[in-house]
């Protein structure tokens, strides 16, 4: 029999709460941990819109709130503007891409949310205190398409998340036809995305319809589910170090984790990794 | 949205089972093999591996094929010369809505990335002897997915000019080098593009720089949208082909030649010099129609040599 952590069982309780106000109360009295988005768009583009399935509203706080996660979903600025420069005639088309090392200076240009967590007091019963957490994600949506480091070109791209050192921010594509013409692919991409933020894998889908699976093996079969046992299991069981956005590098192994054969160092030091033997301003 | 677009929970119960399923190893007929140009390279040197899968089957295979490692499909394992896991993963993991694609008997699909700095920072920060393989996850959209193999590939990390290697690397300058390198620009990496410089005074002999150079190159034949500042920085071709024509071809792998001739066409076409242009497009040509592993550089190569064309006539 699985025993639950305190913050576990925290979280399972603070993810019902969003829907009651017993819930909020309880989410107060308990302490919780949270994880907000601060989604950033370009003019002319838009935010995945909430789905309805079987009657009921799907969004990425009720897709996340299935696992017992609480993400909330922070529409900032919707007009940042492309920026284009002098035309050249021998490639009339590249403004119309945008590169990784584009991107990250779109997040620091905008990104107002820290990286990582913070903490603070939120109640206090007697003397025992109650903390809570809160972590970030930055998201964006472009008006381009995606050009990778090589300068393919490629319009197949729905999203990225191209921030794998700490885990911290993702990007949609909104030329791609997928995503500016299929609300429902475009919030099941933004979803999976955010997986890869928590630290999910594409290997950690179930090779069919679940939400860590690329678009391009889903079809037009899919769920606003994680199904697979690998992503149930990561979210479930693992570190908050390996799972949440910005305490740790993409793929760091987890005690437990499905073995896919990365073998990257564990997640615990990130960022600055120092160099054997190297001398400081030599 | 449509109805038929999304399968929910009535078939939860088939669904579960399927991911219970876990990866089968090896699929009939095909097989993954890993290689790099060399065997040995000098303390941080750029490392490039190449992937090749192919099917020897009688029958039609129909997956993914995405052998990069940003597709979340291909994962490598490096071990350092203590046996430990150091990476590698790619500095972005991308989701595309490319569909399942047939590779027919005899058929082989080819790709070569950066394997030397990812999410982790660098992969070989120290000398000596590193085991690499790669697994490949065909996934067909049905269900059941199965794990390849590669060969075990071993990669010597040489201490000659070690020193060089080491100023590279250091500390969150290092980081930024690292990540410029892999990204072909990145104007906003001050400290990152200011350790590269000081490594091409102080050790001009070292490959590293003759790949920083190419580098730079690539990413000053094209505009940068700097978000930060607000602007375009517009391509600045003399000064790419001054970088580009400074990196020497004997110490580059091939697929990073080809990214010196596509930047020198590029440049030499937008200062209007299409007979030389016309050259560099040529031995670009020549690798990209030699090399399959090398064949996603084909459309720049074409949309180049479309112009070029057009403005010698």
């Amino acid at each position: 029999m699985k025993t639950e952590s305190p913050r576990l069982r925290n979280e399972r309780g603070g993810g019902r709460a969003l829907y009651g106000i017993a819930g909020v109360a309880l989410l107060a009295l308990s302490g919780c941990v949270s994880t907000q988005i601060e989604y950033d768009r370009m003019t002319n583009t838009g935010f995945p819109a909430n789905q309805t399935v079987g009657g009921k509203t799907v969004s990425i706080t009720s897709i996340y709130a299935t696992e017992s996660y609480i993400v909330g979903v922070s529409q900032d600025q919707t007009n940042i503007a492309a920026l284009t420069g002098p035309a050249n005639p021998a490639d009339p088309n590249q403004y119309d891409y945008i590169t990784e090392a584009e991107l990250d200076t779109v997040e620091q240009a905008n990104r107002s949310s820290p990286v990582g967590k913070i903490n603070w007091l939120c109640f206090t019963m007697g003397i025992v205190p109650s903390y809570c957490t809160l972590y970030h994600i930055y998201g964006l949506v472009v008006n381009h398409w995606y050009e990778d480091p090589d300068g393919d070109r490629d319009q197949n791209t729905l999203g990225i998340a191209w921030t794998t050192s700490n885990r911290r921010a993702f990007a949609n594509f909104w030329r791609n036809t997928t995503v500016s013409g299929n609300a429902g692919k475009y919030l099941r991409s933004t979803a999976h995305e955010i997986g890869h933020v928590f630290n999910l894998h594409h290997a950690d889908g179930n090779g069919t319809t679940d939400i860590m699976n690329q678009t391009g093996v889903v079809g037009n079969s899919y769920v606003y589910e994680f199904q697979a046992a690998a992503s149930k299991d990561h979210l479930r069981d693992h570190s908050d170090r390996c799972k949440y956005p910005g305490l740790s590098a993409f793929g760091a192994l987890h005690e437990g984790h499905v073995d896919h054969g990365i073998t990257t160092k564990r997640c615990l030091n990130i960022l600055i990794k120092p160099v054997a033997g190297t001398v400081v301003n030599p | 949205m449509r109805p038929d677009h999304v399968c929910i929970a009535f078939f939860s119960a088939s669904l579960a089972a399927a991911a219970a399923a876990p990866a089968r190893e090896g699929t009939p007929g095909l097989s993954l093999r890993i290689e790099t140009e060399r065997t040995s390279y000098s303390l941080g040197e750029p490392v490039y591996l190449t992937t090749r899968l192919s099917n020897s089957g009688s029958d039609e295979a129909r997956f993914l094929a995405m052998l990069n490692p940003v597709d979340g499909m291909l994962t490598v394992s490096v071990r350092d010369p203590k046996g430990e896991g150091v990476g590698y993963v790619p500095l972005s993991s991308r989701d595309g809505d490319t569909p399942p694609s047939p590779l027919p008997p005899r058929g082989e699909i080819a790709t070569t990335f950066p394997i030397f700095f990812g999410a982790d920072g660098w992969v070989f920060q120290t000398p000596g002897r590193y085991a690499v393989v790669a697994s490949f996850n065909v996934q067909g959209g049905k269900g059941e997915s199965r794990v390849i193999r590669s060969n075990p590939l071993e990669i010597t990390i040489s201490d000659e000019g070690a020193a060089a290697g080491r100023f590279l690397m250091e500390g969150p300058a290092g980081l930024e080098a690292g990540r410029f390198l892999v990204w072909r620009g990145g104007d906003h990496l001050q400290r990152g593009l200011r350790r590269l410089r000081e490594l091409a005074e102080r050790y001009p002999a070292s490959p590293a720089v003759d790949h920083y150079r190419v580098a730079l190159g690539r990413s000053l034949a094209r505009p940068f949208k700097n978000y930060m500042k607000g602007a375009v920085r517009p391509a600045d071709y003399a000064r790419a082909l001054e970088e580009l024509g400074r990196a020497r071809d004997e110490v580059l792998p091939a697929r990073v030649r080809v990214e010196k001739y596509l930047g020198q066409a590029t440049s030499l076409l937008g200062t209007e010099k299409p007979a030389e242009a016309a050259e560099a497009l040529r031995r670009a040509r020549a690798l990209v129609e030699e090399r399959a592993e090398v064949a996603n550089f084909r459309e720049q190569l074409e949309r180049l040599e479309r112009y070029g064309t057009g403005r010698k006539n």
